[in-house]
């Protein structure tokens, strides 16, 4: 009974929201990157076979043959074209409501299917692109499902000072943190993992590669040789630090260590690498996941949970004397 | 008291984790079965056992239309779970390129790679050179490559006929760069030839 307890107060944690905040807002600049950064390729990606580099309809393809029911573009453009817009005016139609949803969701109004349809949007764009998509892409997706799902209104958000509204249970905001902390912890475990089983991480080839092969070399070559005797411990560091992430991470004293040295590898891997949609979102959903406002998880979770043995008849007099105002 | 709706969650969190592990389990001993990993050779007996489990709950090897497979890729599609997290590994060994020959009437060639504008979009296109580069199937090489030409012909419709050479890349080493030898080697692994039909819509 009391494990049961102690799991369901691991999963139900009470919580400000104040993580689901930052995920929007964090959420809202990933996606106004992602069309700003897109701009000028947007019609080559996700134009048609006339018009693309490789043809929408073969991403389409891809994504029809796994199941029929996940969205896509096409969806979208033939619907537009029952209204009298080509495709090309669709495919801009897409890159503006995705920059007006970015910014809405970065203020925070109407959260909900704010967020729901730029899920819509972000997910037909990623799947219609097909091949050309990559792990930011997949990030993205994981990030804006888990904003979908979660409850609104946060609290920096104008839906909750224009609509006077609160979340009823911070029980739940807890919950859907919680799920996203979980989800991380998977990612660098297995990110770790395989990347422990490549001979090429234990002694810096992978690093060198990683840091000299177009396009990905933003960094002068010269630069990289001369530091070449840090590689391999570069490289192993990486390896550690993915693959003990879903450990440390949960222990008090290495917590914000571990959180500081994964957003400064993200941190890294965007200027270095210039993959900075990658590395965004995944400094996004650590500090959504795991960035504490300056208190303890456990402490957190303490204060708002107490144990059943702790509520003595003094401090359920204290409630009710409070809470009636005696 | 838990209500039935914490109850309800919890099964949604249990098996949505669940499937984010088996889809990078299934990803990680793929790896280790095709000999990419510093894991020694696996008997073909243990590796298909390991492959099983993940194999069977994930269902890559049901029929298409079977609505379990549907419902399931649909899930994990709009979660964003379908795919693991191997990035940059297990190892980066060579790369690929694609280059094409553009012959133009006066008989003058030019060699023009695929071409985006942004950064961004370069990193797409790298992913996409790779996913050619590792495919074993033919005919798919050449669907993707014929598309790519294709879209470069339309940016020079000036040019008679396009020649395409993929291959991989092998960079320098770090030792091999600091003893002065900063060269990328290609190594040529398929030609391909394309007609004007391929510019008008269709043909190799």
């Amino acid at each position: 009974m009391r494990l049961r307890d102690n799991n369901f107060q691991f999963l139900f944690p009470a919580d400000s929201g104040r993580w689901l905040s930052f995920l929007r807002i964090g959420l809202g600049l990933q996606v106004l990157l992602y069309v700003l950064f897109l701009d000028r390729d947007w019609n080559l990606l996700f134009g048609g076979q006339h018009n693309g580099l490789l043809g929408r309809d073969l991403g389409d393809a891809m994504t029809f043959v796994q199941s029929p029911f996940i969205p896509r573009l096409a969806w979208i453009i033939s619907c537009l074209s029952k209204v009298g817009l080509n495709e090309n005016a669709a495919l801009a139609l897409v890159w503006w409501s995705l920059l007006v949803l970015g910014g809405l969701m970065l203020m925070g109004l109407f959260c909900r299917p704010v967020a729901v349809v730029t899920w819509f949007l972000q997910l037909a764009c990623a799947k219609s692109s097909g091949l050309l998509s990559y792990g930011a892409d997949n990030l993205t997706t994981i990030g804006l499902f888990y904003l979908m799902i979660a409850p609104f209104p946060d609290p920096w958000s104008i839906d909750r000072i224009l609509r006077k509204r609160t979340t009823n249970d911070p029980r739940l905001l807890g919950f859907h943190r919680r799920v996203l902390q979980l989800h991380l912890c998977l990612i660098y475990f297995f990110s770790g993992l395989t990347k422990c089983l490549g001979a090429g991480w234990w002694n810096g080839n992978n690093l060198w590669r990683s840091l000299t092969i177009p396009p990905f070399d933003v960094l002068p070559i010269h630069w990289v040789a001369t530091l070449g005797f840090v590689l391999p411990v570069t490289g192993i560091v990486i390896c550690l630090l993915e693959v003990t992430y879903p450990f440390l991470i949960w222990w008090q004293p290495s917590r914000k260590a571990m959180l500081f040295a994964i957003c400064a590898m993200h941190l890294g891997i965007a200027l270095l690498m210039g993959m900075v949609l990658f590395g965004a979102i995944m400094i996004i959903l650590n500090l959504a996941a795991f960035w504490l406002d300056g208190k303890s998880l456990t402490s957190e979770t303490a204060l708002a949970n107490p144990q059943p043995s702790q509520h003595t008849a003094e401090s359920l007099a204290a409630e009710k004397i409070a809470a009636e105002g005696i | 008291m838990i209500s039935f709706w914490y109850w309800a969650r919890i099964g949604w969190l249990f098996l949505h984790l669940l499937l984010v592990a088996l889809v990078c389990t299934y990803e990680t001993s793929w790896l280790v079965g095709k000999q990419l990993t510093i894991i020694p050779k696996v008997s073909a007996h243990f590796r298909n056992d390991v492959d099983k489990v993940p194999e069977t709950l994930t269902g890559p090897n049901l029929p298409p239309d079977n609505v379990f497979r549907q419902v399931l890729n649909t899930y994990t599609n709009i979660a964003g779970i379908e795919v693991g997290y191997g990035y940059f590994a297990p190892n980066i060994s060579e790369t690929h390129a694609l280059v094409f020959e553009l012959r133009y009437p006066d008989g003058h060639l030019e060699y023009e790679a695929p071409l985006v504008s942004s950064h961004d979009g370069q990193l797409r296109l790298t992913s996409l050179i790779e996913q050619i580069g590792r495919t074993q199937s033919d005919p798919w090489r050449n669907e993707l490559i014929r598309r790519l030409a294709r879209s470069t012909w339309q940016r020079q419709p000036q040019a008679l006929s396009i020649r395409g050479f993929f291959g991989a890349v092998t960079p320098p080493t770090l030792t091999a760069y600091k003893s002065g030898k900063n060269e990328h080697i290609f190594s040529c692994q398929y030609i391909y030839d394309f007609t004007l039909a391929l510019r008008k819509g269709g043909g190799r």
